[in-house]
């Protein structure tokens, strides 16, 4: 039985908060913060609005709430309530209400929007957190809206908008990384391979997020081949999979000693802040990166809400809050945590691969597809016990 | 399932009125096994094309197949286990002289009542292979490599569920053991039979039509659950056919939910329910053989258990304490620490009220509401309905009633989850309702859907409650000038309010429990604390997941006591 006695409740909402979206990951090197990032070049108002940002913002009040699933406003964490409290005042006369509901992981969120875009109901959240391997076929069955016209928000940067669709913002960066129990895991047996990761001393010790964070990016560097042997031997070392929101609090329970495909380090990152023996590792062969982007559903019944809160996540403040909670940010924005994080790394040597929504539509989207959800069912198969 | 009221003669005005509108819900039903079935052999949502293809990948498909495989054992073990510890306790209970026999329905009777995934979660806390409390203690005992009681495995979900079922068994099997007639073992035993003897020949068949009907309860309720499979299951990646219908349909990875295959699965449940629910109604036709019981005299023979008593209460003591008393002092602790650790001197140190202050009392308040809200309509919605269907089963005549009251029994045997997964496909592609109502995602249509998954037991509540009452009070009613509603509403009702009243508080209590319809068919508004709960747990927020669900049982001990009083200790029959 592992543990710490200082991993309080909040550090762990916060751990939750840098995870919570990530679905889809890979990444070599802890970062040694152990300070909470202060939040950098923030504002809490938008500054001056232009005429276009008012009718945006009259509209929003026109339709009088914001609906945010899980994966769009960082789940019941830290960082989605500082962001949900911060977001009605970052506009002058905006007054809507704002409604955040916890539980569905991203893949469940974006599936559910998909469904609902399909049968021609409103989409149940006004604002969708996806990473990018999903934005190429949710545009394709049109379930985003692509005329959105960015320019009229003000902190959305023209280089956070994906150049393929028009359609979404980014708002965090993932670095694929295997995170670590450090008084389980000695200094010299880290993994630093994905073979490493097959070494019989770590069966039934390694733990992974239910979508493999950034497998596919292994798949597209690999070949379907190669992908399916590795993750066949992988899924035999597996002890069991970490929830929905692909949380490390069953790193300091003890229920595993190493989760893999974690979708960036921040979650490592709050727990190391606080104390606990928890480090990540980066695969020098899988150094990989990917994008969480905010988009707006074709059927959200606030879109104008919903540009307001991407705007707003966008923004330094809403980066700010995020470093400041969930250790991960985008880093398109200045003063990046995740910027320095991947600097850190490639001055280490890291060679990463950039996935993000270009990226992904240069794939043959059914084929990427078919050999995705192959590869996931390899791991998801499970046991009989 | 014996309609009943057969052979009455009476008149029954306005027959067609009530007859129609009693078909309602019953289309209900059939519309949504429909659904299942349309969706097995349909190419997808936007093709109507017919294949056979899903059925082919559900075989085909090894995640399926395995789901399918593991389903199986996990029923069986769970029906084992629920059988070897329900029907002594029923039989201890009501055919010895065991001391304290009103305490073991207490016990019995609160065990049921407190949600299944409260145990889950106790158990995932004694016996995880890595953070069970007792596997520690094994490992501490007896060296790292000694074995361990793994609940993360088929037999140990099967066990869990079968521990908290076993309840359902003693329910049904101790109405039967209670009815008996004692002629037949004392004749037995003036001839020379054994205990054991005119227990195998003599009681046991005689129970047997109640063993059945709770054989049928567990298998049904066993696969239906999705508190030990999403609890205990899913982080170890053991699937049933519960937590492969919610994963392939909320979390496909990429792409559409696979309807098709999720709709194959569930047919072949459906087709194993309709198969239990005949072998059932055979037994039951058959069952006048064992009728013994007449006239006044009769009372059931008490076996002496002298020295035996001691450890049967042994048997039930360890029952109730791995089933409800240790997950309880276990959810206490792991409510006060920060993580998830041993109870030990040195975690004392740790032990605060974090985990209750940080609770999201916002999301709690919201839930809570939507719980309440639920927990009123659902069952009132459903004891409506079934006091229509119980009406013209009962009181009506023709063969269509008897159609009408084995349709109303389907979701007894039918798992509540493909009414809920049917329900969320029907209103999300195929049912559009006029003036603009929308059930998708609402909390209206979570409440049929229980509403309509608890029929087939309110029906059977009813139907016997109905059959009480004999047909002169109606008559002489009509006979003073009363119409069809006024007797109902001064006659019936009054007359079958205790049984209504019971039978909706006990409705109400699994509603508020209950977990696996508000995930399937869950929204931002729809979300019950149950859900909270989950989504705790699931975040690995386990302090937070046993605070709220300690908060769940103490909110949930008022009706309890309610139920209490109108049940006379819980021994008033509702199932």
């Amino acid at each position: 039985m592992t543990g710490f006695a200082s991993t309080r409740p909040s550090a762990r909402r916060r751990v939750l908060a840098a995870t919570a979206v990530a679905v889809l990951s890979v990444a070599g090197c802890g970062g040694d913060d152990d300070e909470a990032p202060e939040a950098r070049s923030a504002e809490s108002t938008v500054g001056e609005v232009s005429a276009e940002l008012q009718s945006i913002i009259d509209a929003a009040n026109e339709e009088g709430s914001l609906e945010l699933a899980s994966a769009a406003s960082f789940g019941q964490t830290d960082a989605g309530e500082a962001l949900v409290d911060a977001f009605e005042g970052y506009y002058p006369g905006l007054d809507i209400d704002v409604r955040s509901t916890p539980g569905a992981s991203q893949g469940e969120t974006a599936n559910k929007v998909r469904e609902e875009v399909l049968a021609g109901q409103p989409a149940h959240t006004d604002v969708l957190g996806v990473t990018a391997g999903a934005v190429g076929s949710l545009v394709g069955d049109d379930v985003l809206l692509t005329d959105i016209a960015w320019d009229a928000l003000p902190d959305v940067q023209p280089d956070m908008v994906d150049s393929v669709y028009d359609a979404t913002v980014e708002v965090q960066r993932f670095i694929q990384v295997v995170v670590y129990n450090t008084d389980a895991v000695a200094e010299d047996e880290v993994p630093t391979t994905t073979e490493d990761l097959l070494s019989p001393q770590f069966d039934g010790r390694l733990g992974t997020t239910p979508f493999l964070g950034g497998f596919d990016i292994l798949l597209e560097e690999w070949g379907l081949d190669r992908t399916k042997e590795y993750m066949t031997a992988f899924a035999g070392q597996l002890g069991g999979q970490v929830g929905g929101g692909s949380d490390v609090n069953p790193l300091v329970t003890g229920q595993f000693d190493l989760i893999a495909f974690l979708p960036g380090p921040g979650a490592a990152d709050v727990l190391k802040a606080d104390g606990a023996p928890i480090d990540y590792t980066i695969l020098s062969d899988a150094a990989m990166t990917y994008q969480l982007v905010l988009t707006v559903p074709t059927t959200a019944a606030h879109p104008n809400a919903a540009q307001l809160w991407i705007n707003f996540v966008a923004s330094p403040t809403g980066q700010a809050l995020l470093r400041e909670h969930a250790y991960m940010d985008t880093p398109l924005v200045e003063g990046s945590l995740t910027g320095e994080q991947m600097a850190e790394a490639e001055a280490d040597g890291a060679e990463f691969v950039d996935a993000d929504v270009a990226w992904y539509a240069e794939l043959d989207q059914e084929e990427y597809g078919r050999n995705a959800q192959e590869i996931i069912d390899i791991v998801r198969n499970g046991t009989g016990g | 399932m014996q309609p009943a009221g057969s052979g009455l003669t009476g008149r029954l005005p306005r027959v067609p009125v009530a007859a129609v509108a009693a078909a309602v819900p019953a289309l209900v039903i059939v519309g949504l096994l429909v659904t299942t079935l349309v969706m097995s052999v349909r190419a997808g949502t936007h093709d109507s094309s017919l294949t056979l293809d899903h059925y082919r990948r559900v075989w085909a498909d090894p995640f399926a197949y395995r789901a399918l495989v593991n389903t199986f054992g996990y029923a069986f073990f769970a029906l084992v286990t629920a059988l070897v510890v329900g029907v002594p306790i029923a039989w201890l209970t009501e055919r010895t002289d065991l001391p304290g026999r009103s305490v073991v329905w207490a016990l019995m009777f609160l065990a049921i009542l407190i949600p299944g995934f409260f145990t889950a979660m106790g158990w995932v806390f004694m016996f995880h292979p890595t953070i069970g409390v007792v596997n520690g203690w094994i490992r501490d005992a007896f060296g790292p490599d000694a074995p361990i009681l793994n609940v993360a495995s088929i037999p140990g979900m099967g066990i869990t569920a079968g521990l908290n079922l076993a309840v359902i068994v003693f329910v049904l099997t101790s109405a039967s053991l209670r009815a008996m007639d004692a002629s037949l073992e004392e004749a037995a035993a003036v001839c020379g039979a054994g205990l054991r003897a005119r227990m195998r020949r003599i009681t046991l068949p005689l129970a047997w039509p109640g063993v059945f009907a709770a054989m049928l309860f567990v298998v049904t309720a066993a696969i239906s659950a999705v508190d030990g499979p999403l609890l205990i299951g899913l982080p170890n990646r053991i699937y049933v056919f519960s937590t492969y219908l919610i994963q392939q349909s909320t979390t496909p990875g990429s792409g559409e939910a696979r309807h098709g295959v999720i709709a194959a699965f569930s047919t072949f449940m459906v087709v194993l329910a309709i198969v239990l629910t005949v072998a059932y109604s055979r037994i039951l036709a058959r069952s006048h053989r064992y009728e013994v019981v007449a006239g006044r005299g009769y009372r059931p023979s008490v076996v002496r258990l002298g020295r035996w008593a001691v450890p049967a209460w042994l048997f039930i003591g360890v029952y109730f304490a791995l089933l409800k008393l240790a997950p309880l002092l276990l959810a206490v602790w792991t409510s006060l620490v920060p993580y998830f650790q041993p109870p030990s001197i040195d975690a004392l140190g740790d032990v605060s009220l974090d985990n209750w202050r940080d609770l999201p009392w916002d999301l709690v308040q919201r839930t809570a509401t939507n719980t309440v809200i639920l927990t009123v309509v659902a069952p009132t919605i459903c004891i409506a309905l079934a006091l229509l269907l119980s009406w013209v089963i009962v009181r009506g005549r023709g063969a269509a009633r008897y159609a009408l009251d084995a349709t109303a029994f389907l979701p007894t045997a039918v798992p509540g989850l493909i009414f809920a997964y049917s329900a969320r496909l029907a209103v999300l592609y195929f049912v559009h309702l006029p003036f603009g109502i929308e059930l998708y995602g609402s909390l209206a249509l979570l409440a049929i859907v229980f509403a309509v998954g608890s029929l087939g037991f309110a029906t059977r509540l009813l139907n016997s409650s109905l059959m009480q009452i004999h047909r002169d009070l109606d008559d002489s009613a009509r006979v003073a000038g009363a119409t069809t509603g006024q007797v109902v509403r001064r006659v019936t009702l009054p007359l079958i309010r205790p049984t209504v009243a019971v039978g909706w508080l006990f409705m109400a209590l699994l509603v508020f429990r209950d977990l696996s319809l508000p995930i399937l068919l869950g929204s931002a508004d729809t979300m019950t604390l149950s859900m909270t709960i989950w989504t705790e747990w699931d975040q690995s927020e386990f302090g937070s997941a046993a605070a709220l669900n300690l908060i769940m049982l103490v909110a949930l001990l008022p009706l309890i006591a309610v139920y209490w009083k109108l049940t006379r200790g819980g021994r008033v029959q509702v199932l």
